[in-house]
């Protein structure tokens, strides 16, 4: 057995890191469509009918099910037959369009829940306080709404991009060169050897990728939710007169937010025990008006 | 565009017989990653430093980098490593390269599952109310006891739609098994699509199948969610009568 070369991994490290920006690339093209469609999507299901938004769903549920190999080697060998029947050549193309038709059609999913989640996430009472103190329409979105809304989306955005990013790898087996094609060429250039070292630096590159998208993501939070300050200590101090109200935390049934990090978990049950109490004392008048009615 | 339907339905059938390998590969990992992943987030919640650190340093690596490239990684490095280990450490003439690949591919998605549920039981313990616990070892159970009969209970129904996504996501990554030489779905129906260069058809059997198996994995954990929160149910009023 050869032996092991660490060394080849610094070696092997600087030509393949140029090829990060052929990866990050992919992934920004992806992240524009892909949104785009995830708008839609979500729009479907928030003000669609029943048809649109059985369509969405339907898309939704489908795509969760579909791994991106296979969705990769359909539109790879499938969307040049298709668009040849109606007269449109592209099988000249190059394969950075596959790649990233494919996973518009992945992202969206998960880009459609974080916006529908995000959406709901936001109380339709601060809409209407905006709308109340006179701001338009497009005002209060602007200025109410989308500050709350991305604060709420952006952990789930970060895991969507981070799965994006580790799912985009597969593009090698079409062909296309970024960091996982490249290293897979200098494997094969070695005739297979080094294939370890190589593997190796190619985990580097990735996981640093990964880390500082979430640092990124984590700072960016961190200033999206700064107007929360204020509200997160008055719920604090009102957590201590109330000793008799519960707070729960909730489970966690979005399949993106499972991976966010702590300080989010905190900020999430800051707001949620915010709707929490609202929600409780409407319950408690419900539950006496109840008990009320069923003495008789 | 023409779709032979003809081949697909052969590819159909040829492909359905991968379908207990997918399931076999599924649920093994689950099995072998559900208790070890179980004690990696109690390990992580009891605040020791340096077990923490190394489960924190294990799961970012996990989940920081592409299950493709732990996938090649591990296939190059362990049947290699664990011949070497074999013949020139144990000595004796045992084939390591008669191994059926499955094994290799167990390993590989064990580790990544292990990552992921690790996380998910953590969040789903920390969902519990420490008071819990208290109660429980108040009233004389031991803490054994009080996992088992209070803890866990409650958390599985708070980790159970994690745990059914996981499933799902796992179920999705074993097509990558084929890069293993595992006869999964995924292989079968390409090395049937290799004869004639049907690939569209034999891609989309693929999909087929794979939402039908999605689906039935769906069901069975919301089947499995409305049982177990059952007690839910209950104590969820006691809040509002106050």
């Amino acid at each position: 057995m050869r032996p092991f070369k660490p060394s080849f991994i610094f070696e092997v490290l600087p030509q393949i890191i140029p090829y990060t920006l052929v990866t990050l690339g992919i992934m920004l093209g992806t992240v524009l469509f892909g949104s785009l469609l995830g708008l839609l999507l979500a729009a479907g299901k928030l003000k669609g009918g029943k048809v649109l938004c059985g369509l969405a769903n339907g898309y939704t549920y489908f795509i969760r099910c579909v791994p991106s190999i296979v969705m990769l080697f359909i539109i790879y060998y499938g969307l040049p037959e298709l668009l040849l029947s109606f007269g449109i050549n592209i099988n000249n193309a190059g394969k950075a369009v596959f790649v990233i038709t494919t996973f518009t059609l992945m992202f969206s999913a998960s880009m459609s829940e974080v916006f529908r989640s995000s959406y709901l996430a936001i109380d339709p009472g601060q809409s209407e306080a905006g709308l109340s103190i006179g701001l338009s329409r497009w005002q209060t979105f602007r200025r109410i709404i989308f500050p709350q809304a991305s604060a709420v989306a952006l952990p789930n955005f970060t895991n969507a991009l981070v799965n994006l990013m580790k799912e985009g790898t597969l593009a090698y087996t079409i062909g296309l060169i970024d960091i996982m094609g490249k290293g897979q060429l200098i494997i094969g250039l070695n005739h297979g050897s080094y294939a370890l070292e190589t593997y190796i630096a190619m985990f580097i590159i990735y996981w640093v990728l990964t880390l500082v998208i979430e640092a990124l993501s984590k700072r960016l939070e961190k200033h999206l939710l700064r107007g929360l300050k204020p509200h997160a200590e008055a719920v604090k101090a009102s957590k201590v007169s109330k000793e008799g109200i519960r707070f729960r935390e909730p489970v966690l049934r979005n399949p993106l937010i499972s991976g966010e990090s702590e300080e989010s978990v905190v900020l999430r049950k800051v707001k949620q025990t915010s709707g929490f109490l609202r929600i409780s004392v409407r319950d408690q008048r419900s539950a006496k008006m109840e008990s009320f009615f069923s003495k008789d | 565009m023409e779709i032979e339907l003809g081949f697909m339905w052969e590819t159909f059938l040829v492909a359905l017989s991968g379908i207990p390998v997918t399931l076999k590969l599924t649920f093994v990992t689950l099995l072998i990653s559900t208790p070890l992943a179980f004690f990696m987030a109690l390990g992580k919640l009891m605040d020791h430093k340096i077990s923490s650190k190394v489960i924190g340093f294990y799961v970012s690596f996990v989940r920081g980098t592409p299950i493709v490239l732990q996938i090649l990684f591990f296939y190059s490095l362990l049947p290699t490593a664990l011949n070497y280990f074999f013949k020139n450490v144990l000595h004796s003439g045992y084939n390591v390269f008669a191994w059926n690949p499955i094994i290799y591919a167990y390993t590989v998605f064990s580790l990544n599952t292990i990552a992921v549920l690790s996380e998910v039981f953590r969040s789903a313990l920390l969902t519990v109310n420490a008071g819990q616990l208290e109660a429980a070892m108040s009233i004389g159970e031991t803490k054994f006891q009080a996992y088992t009969r209070i803890i866990i209970p409650q958390a599985l129904v708070a980790a159970l739609p994690n745990i059914g996504n996981t499933t799902v996501s796992l179920l999705k990554n074993t097509s990558l098994a084929y890069m293993m030489t595992v006869k999964d779905i995924t292989a079968l129906a390409k090395i049937e699509a290799a004869i004639g260069y049907n690939y569209i058809e034999a891609y989309l059997v693929i999909l087929m199948i794979y939402v039908l198996l999605c689906t039935v994995v769906q069901l069975i954990f919301r089947f499995a969610e409305n049982v177990l929160s059952v007690y839910k149910k209950r104590i969820e009023v006691i809040p509002c009568l106050k």
